[in-house]
């Protein structure tokens, strides 16, 4: 499984565990078009991963 | 005696009339339109002055009512967000294990019999593993065919 170091790389997924140093102020998103925004923040020193349900075979 | 004619006799004396009222008041809603007129004839000039009537009264207890409840709300908000922050400000503190991998795959194997259907980083909580590792394991064990993502 790959992993990305460069500028612009991104993940993009259902559930992504992150694991980080700091964490910045979390940021609520109002789009005009939608009800509900969402929200975003920045991580310092970050390892994020995409993850899904495991079990065994 | 009716209401009716115990007014006739209350009115006779003014301690018989405020009684009679509060009576009435005591039993209902329904006050007379000269209950307060009475009422000021009563009362001492001073005392007038002050005088604000039950009617005031009720009108600045019902606006008090719905400040009260839209301060109930926003506590409710408040509290919340407070929560919210809570969550996302003091996490529960894990002390990851240092473990060799064979040993993670063990654990991991052994906690996915216990709990199916489960998520890589919640399995690191639990297990007090660290994320990298944990990732690097379950990528070996879905190599080796033991377990699949769902």
């Amino acid at each position: 499984m790959p992993t990305y170091y460069n500028l612009g790389d991104a993940i993009e997924g259902g559930h992504i565990a992150c694991q980080f140093r700091k964490i910045r102020k979390i940021r609520e998103i109002s789009e005009r078009t939608s009800r509900h925004g969402g929200m975003k923040t920045t991580l310092d020193d970050a390892y994020c991963v995409i993850t899904k349900p495991l079990r065994l075979k | 005696m009716g209401y009716d004619e115990y007014y006739q006799t209350a009115k006779e004396s003014p301690k018989g009339i405020v009684r009679y009222y509060r009576e009435r008041e005591a039993r209902s809603y329904d006050i007379p339109a000269d209950y307060y007129t009475v009422l000021k004839t009563l009362l001492s000039n001073e005392m007038r002055e002050q005088f604000v009537s039950t009617k005031d009264c009720r009108e600045h207890i019902m606006k008090l009512d719905g400040r009260y409840s839209r301060l109930l709300m926003a506590i409710d908000n408040l509290d919340q967000r407070l929560k919210r922050q809570e969550e996302i400000e003091i996490p529960r503190t894990i002390e990851i294990r240092e473990v060799t991998i064979e040993k993670a795959k063990e654990m991991i194997v052994n906690y996915l019999k216990e709990h199916p259907s489960t998520y890589p980083d919640d399995i690191a909580d639990e297990l007090a593993i660290d994320l990298k590792t944990t990732m690097q394991v379950v990528e070996e064990l879905i190599k080796e065919g033991k377990i699949e993502e769902m």
